[in-house]
């Protein structure tokens, strides 16, 4: 018994499988153009100032959104373009003053985010620094993004969204965020805006000059602060260079820098971010990207802290989450917590987070 | 509950065809040491007819395909690599002899096609739920490339019962059915590998231990590759709990040993009556240490993985056992 | 972009009035050919737009043929949806004389294996069933309900059972109602346990149909349930048999209802036989439903005797579960006995063993319901006897047992008075106070006023009073929300002299060196404006004021501009008697909220405006 050498038999590198069964059709390929979305296509010279209509209807989708209910693809537009006017006037290394409340992955987690400000206090009242990943993995990524963005629009001043790795084209199109909208939305519009949206994001920030806050960590290419404030943030992440090892990279126990697991960025060692935090005048560098179990840890002897806040990650991972108060003092103080109770869905099965099985 | 076990199957199978969409699969290992030819056009080809044959099966696996996360397909490549690694390793062993193949629960693997194709001397059988062995009947049964091969002369039939190849329904919590099957169509004396994945989790701790014991002692020579999740015996470590809770409430899906059987430690003592030589290994490790780092890059390169931690959690969940005798 | 575009969304394939421009049926052919499920799900929940551009003739002939075939072959999320619809169709097709047209895709919905689906479908099918004439009933929806009910398939006999409560009161003709009940016992008896199960799960609904027509029913209908009763009774799988419980008590309902009482002994004794059962599930069962139960017997006292010692043997079962589910029958089933001398002797003890039970769960049980215990017992026993077993109970180490007692002790007060309580009581608020997980801190917070009401001014200062000070403090920001809510709950319940002298007074001597992190600086401005309303003026003015005043300058704007916030807080109380207060509101408040303004941050500009504006109205 052989197989039949009859039957034509190709290799699944010369010819493109089942098109439903591969997401590397060239069609997937073209949805990720920069600026495509056209929100960004008017800018303001100058930032956005609030009127009292703008406030009155952000207040309205700041509500809604609170309830986890999403906007309308008209209204992801709106604030997607109002964002741009805000955003596009913050800088690489966005200046934050304390008292502020520092938090790490949310991904789409969005009753966690909740479960947050219940921890925290709500937001105008308290300030947030959120250090990036808003998005992809959890089941409610739009509701989250679109949260924090208005809340963003809404009090400026108040709360800080930086870009993480995952606030990015190619890495969303991976890890579910571009699926969720295309599933809620029926289109990939509200992808394409929330991601040239993304572009705008600052991508670091200065705690009152002594806390550097960023999504992953520190880059071979980056020596001072002054020269992040010198990079083009406003594209698509790329896959490497300091503006990708900002987003990507990973403090480790072995001294230097070392070649990362993940898919960018570097390791880089205690000795690597005590020059960097002397260089600098820093206390402190605090960082996400990293699943911690307990929500927060310490590393490179407390020059560097990952802070995570999304508890039970992926509905899967069992961890808890965190999130650091800095109070105007300068005293730091960790508040870890739980997930909240998820509303049951009376669902087809479907909503199970992966095992293999 | 047969049913929720049963759709297991459809995860698999989607787990699959997604690491070989995503080309982790085939790996130069199974391409050179387990000599695989076409295999992703075998798969393929049996996801071709099982659209054609029924949308909700095919529905149920293209969706799962489409949102697959490159944490699961390096699960799923580990998974498959290292039995595969571990089967070629028995028939080498045996290279002359005869030998057997029993995959207890094999919903819709198709290894043995590579491995008939390359081992005359070898019989296989494929065991599983009368719903499964029916649908995966179909398939083989409406696909010329698979008709020839397995020479099948009638596209009807619930099960396939060829001389070398065997098809049947079995409830494997029904042990004594089981040995009887097997008395009719599977010799005690020839060497036998016998493959559990994802199978003994899913059977409460007595019938499980029971269908160890039983069929073991039913071959003479024999070794037995089991992969299964665990649930984890460190402090704080909740993943097993949580699975537990995850499956039982959407799926309806209960594995009762998963928190028993925790560690590989404990895992392997369910061989113990067996076997002195067993090898049980967590995946994590596997990924560390068996996989070279030529080969890690090659995963590297086929999708970012966005993180390692998740990876790391997700694998030290699970093991593969490897016991002789 | 103009209003019609921010309606668009929904509005993208809506259907011109007019009828023009059609949403063609070849395109949602198409949608429901996707093989994306999310646009066949879509697609799916716009049939009723669809139905309606097409007209009844059309869904008639074109669309619900179609979707009767799309319920042969697509995904579960696709049915589900599909099912729910085909429920709401009727007016589509052209009203109720049309609405047979819908069954087969119905049953078709109805036997598959989806839970959710068939769900749905039976769901939908009962709807319709609504609408159907009698003859329609008797030429399509009996015909299916026996097609299903005889199928091979075990979900298509599960759907059928939850069928018949739709006709079986509409059958006036006893020959075909028997007909339906012999169909029904074979259900009852069927091979599979899951169409047992399901059988038996909706046979009380159907029992309690005849109760409802008491007249409807015959004696050989009664042969027929009680044959049924006893098949299920019988049955060899516990899933099943536990069922047997609910049905024995409909059963009870409809012979109190006809005031029939020569089977309650056969009954009772049933009832015994459950309860003692070997199977835990059915113990269970009975466990949980026993008030139910017991008071169908009520009529004898002598028949609610009968049933003290099984009830009291449920109270030591081995299960925990079982002992868990009857805990919270101790009220219910004590005051069916009514003679506090026997509850004394018999149920208390049960009571003491409960409260001390291995399992944390079934104390929580117990902790729930027991105090209403306490005013079906003499006083004096009820002091000498409950009491003690409540205070112990108050110590337990399980918080929820604790939490459980607390949220319950209006009725122990009501009856004895709480002083009796209180020594055990403070301690146990204090654990409670301080456990971990805020949930739990949380939970005791929202019982301090009910408390308060009950103990009373003097022993609450003594007591209370600073822990409910120390919940400001806490590091969760939703408790050290609750802690001043809490606050304004008590000055509403103790008064505004209280308040000053026992809260304010202590709050604006708060640690200084606490008050240098701007959490508590925002927390006691939020406590004191919290206050504000439920004080008097002068206590706004002599204490509270100063202390808003003096965050005005502080130099974290989120303190500034929760000042202004508060400014209008303030005003909107003063205008209560402007007479006195115009002039400070003018020349103090306002000046201030008027710095505000232009104070640097601009999230205080506008909070700033705000109040001003809410002032201005206030003031005029």
């Amino acid at each position: 018994m052989e197989i039949d050498s009859d039957v034509p038999m190709q290799d699944a590198s010369e010819e493109p499988l089942d098109p439903t069964l591969d997401e590397d059709s060239p069609e997937f390929q073209t949805q990720a153009n920069p600026g495509s979305s056209g929100i960004a296509d008017h800018k303001s010279s100058k930032p956005l100032e609030l009127t009292a209509s703008n406030i009155g209807q952000l207040d309205q989708w700041i509500e809604h959104l609170g309830k986890c209910q999403i906007l309308s693809e008209e209204d992801v537009s709106r604030l997607c373009k109002m964002a741009v006017d805000v955003l596009q006037f913050e800088e690489n290394v966005q200046p934050v003053h304390v008292p502020v409340t520092i938090c790490g992955d949310v991904h789409g987690q969005f009753h966690d985010l909740i479960e947050l400000f219940k921890i925290g206090g709500p937001c105008p009242d308290t300030n947030y620094l959120f250090m990036g990943d808003y998005v992809d993995r959890g089941y409610y990524s739009v509701e989250t993004v679109s949260y924090l963005v208005a809340m963003k629009v809404r009090y400026p001043k108040r709360i800080t969204i930086l870009r993480g790795n995952h606030e990015s084209r190619q890495i969303t199109q991976v890890y579910g965020f571009y699926d969720e909208c295309l599933r809620k939305y029926g289109s990939a519009n509200v992808w394409k805006m929330f991601t040239d949206l993304f572009d705008y994001f600052p991508i670091t920030a200065l705690v009152d000059n002594k806390v550097f806050c960023l999504h992953g960590g520190l880059s071979p290419m980056i020596e001072t602060i002054d020269q992040v404030r010198e990079l083009n943030r406003i594209q698509e992440v790329p896959h490497e260079g300091p503006m990708c090892d900002l987003l990507w990279s990973d403090p480790d126990d072995r001294g230097g820098w070392g070649i990362s697991p993940r898919g960018a960025g570097f390791t880089f060692g205690q000795d690597i971010s005590e020059q960097f935090n002397h260089t600098n005048d820093l206390s402190l560098i605090a960082r996400a990207h990293q699943l911690v179990m307990e929500g927060y840890a310490w590393s490179h002897q407390q020059s560097v802290v990952t802070i995570f806040s999304a508890p039970n990650y992926c509905y899967r991972c069992g961890n808890q989450a965190a999130i650091m108060e800095v109070d105007e003092n300068h005293n730091r103080q960790f508040l870890q917590y739980d997930p909240s109770m998820r509303p049951g869905e009376p669902t087809v099965s479907r909503k199970t987070p992966d095992y293999f099985l | 509950m047969n049913t929720a076990v049963q759709q297991t199957d459809y995860d698999a199978l989607s787990c699959k065809v997604s690491a070989i969409s995503k080309h982790y699969l085939p790996c130069p290992r199974q391409i050179e040491e387990c000599g695989f030819r076409d295999y992703s056009g075998i798969q393929m080809e049996y996801i071709r007819v099982l659209r054609m044959l029924s949308r909700r099966a095919y529905g149920k696996i293209s969706r799962a395909v489409s949102s697959t996360m490159p944490v699961m397909n390096y699960g799923t490549y580990l998974r498959t690599v290292s039995i595969d690694l571990s089967i070629e390793e028995f028939m080498r062993k045996h290279q002359d002899e005869e030998t057997q193949i029993l995959n207890l629960g094999s919903g819709s693997d198709l290894r043995m096609i590579q491995l008939l194709a390359r081992f005359p001397k070898t019989t296989y059988i494929d065991l599983d739920f009368q719903e499964s062995v029916k649908l995966k009947a179909k398939v083989l049964r409406n696909s010329d490339q698979f008709v020839n091969f397995f020479q099948l002369n009638s596209s009807e039939g619930e099960e396939i019962n060829t001389d070398r190849y065997k098809l049947l329904t079995a409830d494997l919590k029904d042990v004594p059915r089981v040995l009887e099957l097997l008395s009719r169509i599977a010799s005690k004396k020839v060497p036998t590998l016998i493959l559990t994945e994802c199978v003994l989790c899913y059977i409460p701790q007595a019938e499980s231990q029971q269908l160890i014991d039983s069929v073991a002692e039913y071959f003479t020579h024999g070794k037995w590759v089991s992969y299964d999740p665990i649930g984890g015996n460190k402090v704080n470590d909740r993943f097993g709990t949580i699975m537990q809770d995850n499956l039982r409430e959407s799926r309806h899906l209960e594995m009762p040993t998963l928190m028993i059987y925790n560690s590989p430690e404990s895992y392997a003592l369910r061989l113990k009556n067996i076997s002195h030589n067993i090898h049980i290994q967590i995946m994590w490790d596997y990924y560390m240490n068996e996989v070279s780092d030529e080969e890690k890059n090659r995963l590297k390169a086929l999708q970012f993985l966005d993180e390692i931690e998740e990876l790391e959690i997700m694998l030290s969940h699970y093991i593969l056992l490897e016991a002789t005798w | 972009m103009t209003e019609n575009h921010t309606q668009s969304k929904e509005g993208e394939h809506e259907v011109g009035k007019n009828g023009e421009d059609l949403y063609p049926l070849a395109l949602l052919m198409d949608e429901l050919k996707h093989d994306d499920i999310a646009n066949r799900v879509e697609a799916m929940k716009k049939l009723d737009t669809i139905a309606l551009a097409l007209g009844p003739q059309r869904t008639r002939d074109e669309l619900v043929p179609f979707l009767t075939e799309v319920a042969q072959d697509d995904e579960d999320e696709v049915f589900a949806v599909l099912a729910e619809q085909l429920g709401k169709f009727v007016p589509y097709i052209g009203g109720s004389k049309f609405a047979t047209l819908l069954l087969p895709a119905l049953e078709i919905l109805a036997s598959t294996e989806e839970t959710l689906v068939r769900d749905k479908a039976v769901e939908s099918l009962n709807n319709i069933a609504q609408e159907l004439s009698e003859d329609q009933l008797f030429h399509d929806f009996i015909p299916l309900i026996e097609h299903l009910a005889t199928a091979e398939w075990f979900s298509s006999k599960v759907s059928s059972c939850g069928l018949f409560k739709s006709v079986l009161a509409r059958v006036k003709d006893d020959k075909f109602r028997k007909e339906l009940l012999a169909l029904y016992l074979q259900l009852i008896q069927d091979d599979t346990p899951m169409v047992r199960r399901a059988a038996g799960k909706n046979l009380p609904t159907l029992i309690d149909l005849l109760t409802q027509n008491p007249d409807l029913s015959t004696a050989e209908d009664w042969d027929y349930i009680s044959n049924m009763f006893q098949k299920v009774i019988g049955d060899s799988q516990d899933s099943v048999k536990f069922l047997a419980v609910d049905i024995l008590i409909s059963i009870l309902k409809f012979f109190n209802k006809k005031k029939d009482i020569t089977h309650s002994k056969d009954l009772l004794h049933s009832a015994v036989q459950m309860i003692g059962d070997e199977a835990w599930r059915v113990r269970y069962m009975a466990a949980d439903r026993f008030d139910e139960l017991a008071s169908q017997f009520a009529f004898d006292s002598h028949y609610i005797e009968e049933l003290t010692s099984p009830f009291l043997a449920l109270c030591e079962d081995n299960e925990s579960d079982v002992r868990k589910a009857v805990a919270k029958q101790l009220p219910g089933f004590s005051k069916l006995l009514g003679n506090p001398e026997i509850i004394l002797k018999k149920i208390l003890p049960a009571v003491q063993n409960l409260s001390m039970d291995e399992s944390e769960a079934v104390r929580a049980s117990l902790a729930s319901e027991v105090t209403n215990l306490a005013p079906l017992l003499q006083k004096q026993d009820a002091i000498d006897h409950l009491i003690p077993i409540l205070l112990n109970m108050l110590k337990d180490e399980y918080p929820d047992v604790r939490l459980n007692i607390i949220a319950k002790l209006k009725v122990v007060n009501d009856v004895v008075g709480i002083t009796l309580l209180s020594e055990n009581l403070l301690p146990a608020i204090t654990e409670l106070a301080k456990d971990v997980n805020w949930r739990v801190r949380m939970a005791i917070i929202d019982y301090i006023p009910l408390l308060a009401e009950q103990l009373g001014v003097e022993f609450f200062d003594q007591q209370l009073g600073d822990l409910c000070l120390s919940w400001l403090w806490d590091t969760v920001y939703s408790i050290r929300n609750a802690a001043v809510v809490n606050l304004r709950k008590l000055t509403e319940i103790f008064g505004s002299d209280w308040s000053r002298d026992e809260i304010i007074a202590r709050l604006l001597k708060s640690d200084s060196q606490l008050l240098e992190n701007f959490v508590y600086r925002i927390t006691l401005l939020n406590a004191l404006t919290e206050l504000v309303p439920v004080v008097s003026l002068e206590v706004v003015n002599d204490k509270i004021l100063p202390f808003i005043n003096h965050l005005a300058e502080d130099a974290v704007p989120n303190i500034r501009f929760n000042v202004a916030k508060s400014y209008a807080v303030v005003i909107e109380s003063f205008c209560k008697d402007k007479p006195k207060y115009l002039e400070l509101i003018n020349t103090s408040i306002i000046p201030a909220l008027e710095k505000l303004c232009n104070d640097e941050d601009v999230d205080v500009r506008y909070f700033a405006s705000q109040s001003l504006e809410e002032a201005k109205a206030c003031l005029n």
